[in-house]
């Protein structure tokens, strides 16, 4: 399949060249193309913010050693003031994560921050009712829990995710706002400000751009695959999220440079229901992993936190089929605020609405 | 033979009708009576009650071995083995959960209650009689805990006849795949939890013997042997009570003519199984005495279960096509 999609876009290509010599004016063949190869593709920002929320994650979960970790410090990693990245090439730039992260939330971004550094003061053996690391069964794993069980190293670079890359993709730059804008007037390197826009959000997902290539191959030690592509890869198997999801970014540009609306509508919501499924199915992943890591209070509260920061990440998208009030209540009352005391019901409980909301239910023990 | 030929379905039909059922049944059963005993217990804390009631709780302790291979399809997700038997217990928590109405169902609580607990409360060497009445009202409350966790097993298992038996492929999902992994996944919580972990061998020799499943009865070599013998019945397509022999697991091997090594994988399974059967029976001692004072013959034990490890986790499910995909873990 994916070799026959190839041919097509080698003879597309063949007649698009020919169609510059003769200055030929009809419009692009709808080919859909394998790689998002376009001309005047800029997302350098998105991938500067993605680099500096890998940094600031990384530095959150050295909590999980031991190591004490400074609010300050995250927050100045957060707006990109007063901080030298160990990524040199982060230390000239101007953009930062706190001006893009969806403002109504950034203060609770910040109190899990603060939660973080002051959990990192404790010199205790986390348990339940007690703030502290907590060692897997097995000793393999430690984890930075308060007493209830929520680590907020998890909350941060998850929540961070959503409220920034989820939210900047489907809610801003996919946005009427951003789409309805010029798409004539061509800045060299950054296409048309709607083209420009497109690209942006698909900057946020950030995938190798040859990724439907049937000659591509996964290579877990590489630089993508970490934050959204290591998680739609995650779900790739059971949802072919890579694909659909990379031929929605596809198609829309595609029909940007064709000026054809109608398509990049379809397109637009493509794209953010896609993303939307990656969310979902992850947040099933870490239900279905708290619940193999039930009677694990270390490998519990981990996935626990994962799946938390991922249910909250759903209301980022403004198209969402879990709105902001059903993700409260998937937290507060259906999981509750505990990961100590949570029951096997509770769980599952979670699991079944998230699973007939996605309609997810014939997939979601093996998700 | 190709995969084909053989007939998973009449394999499954024999699982579910011979082994799986009958097995939830009698589990169900010896649940009832230990809770009728404890009951009869608390109106009368004569000697002979007491004594009753702790020979049915190590019975129904032993037919749970029988039954917690069998945490798949629609048990999968109920965590029904982690909150009958985590262990070690918890003591402490036990104690202040006498007079604390505690909620059971949470995970913080599984150390604190299933067969485990009550074992800490009738054979614990230190209250002999156990005429604490809050004692007692706690050890009622967590067999009825056991109880209601198990019929709600019982009954999903009950109702899920056609949806096992058709299930007949072997991708994730299917019902031998998903066996093939709960299998796996119990027999290696016997090698770690059961005997690894309070024999040293994930703390470099340090010895555990609190960390056996039933410390305070010394009961944890029949257990052992019980959820051996379970695992190997099923792999056989043996009823519980060794009465029926159907399409099993070792049936679709020597089907498949599997060999690991020049040898026939089912001979090796099966030498394999025995051989830490005997192991097992030959310890001089409990496995918590054995575990400080007869090392070697624990350590036979182990490496006769290990040994079957590679056969049943990576030759016959990759002879099978079925995937596994269960994650390690520590801790029953």
């Amino acid at each position: 399949m994916k070799r026959l999609a190839y041919l097509f876009t080698l003879s597309g290509l063949i007649f698009l060249s020919s169609c510059d010599k003769d200055n030929d004016p009809t419009p692009t063949p709808t080919v859909q193309r394998i790689s998002y190869d376009f001309d005047n593709v800029d997302i350098s920002g998105q991938k500067t913010r993605l680099s500096m929320l890998g940094e600031l994650a990384s530095y959150a979960k050295s909590a999980n050693n031991g190591s004490q970790v400074s609010a300050l410090t995250l927050k100045d990693m957060l707006a990109n003031t007063n901080y030298t990245w160990q990524d040199s090439s982060l230390n000239t730039s101007t953009k930062d994560i706190a001006s893009k992260i969806y403002f109504l939330q950034l203060s609770t971004l910040e109190s899990w921050i603060d939660s973080l550094a002051s959990n990192s003061m404790s010199t205790e053996t986390g348990m339940a009712g007690v703030t502290g690391v907590v060692s897997s069964n097995s000793g393999s794993k430690q984890y930075l829990c308060n007493a209830q069980g929520v680590e907020y190293a998890q909350m941060i670079e998850k929540g961070i995710m959503g409220a920034l890359a989820y939210y900047q993709a489907t809610a801003v730059y996919l946005s009427d706002d951003k789409m309805n804008v010029d798409n004539t007037s061509v800045t060299a390197g950054k296409g048309t400000s709607m083209q420009h826009h497109w690209d942006e959000a698909f900057g946020y997902w950030n995938p190798p751009i040859d990724l439907n290539e049937s000659s591509f191959s996964w290579d877990q030690n590489s630089e993508y695959d970490v934050l959204w592509m290591k998680y739609c890869e995650d779900r790739d198997e059971l949802l072919q999220t890579n694909s659909r999801l990379m031929n929605a970014f596809i198609k829309g540009r595609e029909a940007i440079n064709s000026s054809d609306y109608t398509q990049r509508d379809l397109a637009i919501v493509e794209v953010a229901s896609i993303w939307e499924e990656v969310v979902a199915s992850t947040a099933i992943h870490y239900l279905n992993s708290s619940n193999a890591n039930f009677a694990d209070d270390a490998l519990r509260n981990h996935a626990l936190s994962e799946a938390r920061a991922f249910i909250y990440s759903l209301q980022f998208n403004p198209n969402s089929k879990t709105s902001p009030s059903e993700v409260s209540n998937l937290l507060e009352n259906v999981l509750g605020p505990n990961n100590y005391t949570i029951s096997n019901s509770q769980i599952n409980q979670a699991k079944d609405i998230l699973s007939s909301t996605y309609s997810m239910d014939n997939i979601k023990d093996i998700l | 033979m190709s995969k084909m030929d053989f007939d998973r379905k009449a394999m499954l039909e024999n699982w579910y009708d011979n082994i799986i059922i009958p097995s939830f049944t009698e589990f169900n059963y010896d649940l009832e009576v230990l809770a009728l005993k404890a009951n009869s217990f608390s109106e009368s804390h004569d000697s002979s009650h007491f004594k009753e009631l702790k020979s049915d709780f190590l019975k129904a302790w032993k037919s749970f071995q029988a039954v917690k291979l069998f945490e798949f399809g629609p048990s999968a997700n109920l965590n029904f083995r982690s909150s009958l038997n985590s262990y070690p217990s918890d003591t402490l928590k036990i104690k202040n959960n006498f007079n604390s109405n505690p909620n059971l169902g949470g995970a913080n609580m599984l150390n604190a209650k299933g067969f485990p607990a009550i074992d800490y409360l009738l054979f614990n060497r230190l209250s002999k009689n156990l005429e604490d009445t809050a004692a007692i009202a706690y050890l009622k409350l967590i067999i009825a805990d056991l109880e209601v966790l198990t019929q709600d097993v019982n009954q999903l298992w009950l109702n899920h006849r056609s949806d096992f038996i058709n299930a007949s492929g072997t991708d994730i999902g299917s019902s031998t795949g998903m066996a093939v992994n709960a299998m796996n996944k119990d027999f290696e919580l016997l090698k770690n939890a059961k005997i690894g972990f309070p024999s040293g061998k994930r703390t470099f020799g340090q010895t555990f013997p609190e960390a056996c499943e039933a410390y305070y009865s010394l009961y944890s070599k029949e257990l052992s042997l019980a959820n051996i013998e379970a695992i190997y019945r099923f792999w056989q397509g043996l009823s519980p009570d060794n009465s029926t022999k159907g399409p099993s697991l070792e049936d679709y091997i020597i089907e498949l003519e599997v060999m690991s090594l020049g040898e026939n994988l089912d001979v090796l399974i099966h030498n394999q199984f025995t051989e830490a059967i005997q192991n097992l029976n030959a310890l001089p001692a409990s496995l918590e005495q054995s575990v400080n004072d007869y090392p070697k013959e624990v350590d036979d034990v182990y490496l006769a279960i290990q040994n079957n490890i590679i056969y049943l986790k990576t030759d016959m499910p990759s002879a099978f096509g079925v995937l596994i995909t269960y994650q390690d873990n520590d801790g029953d």
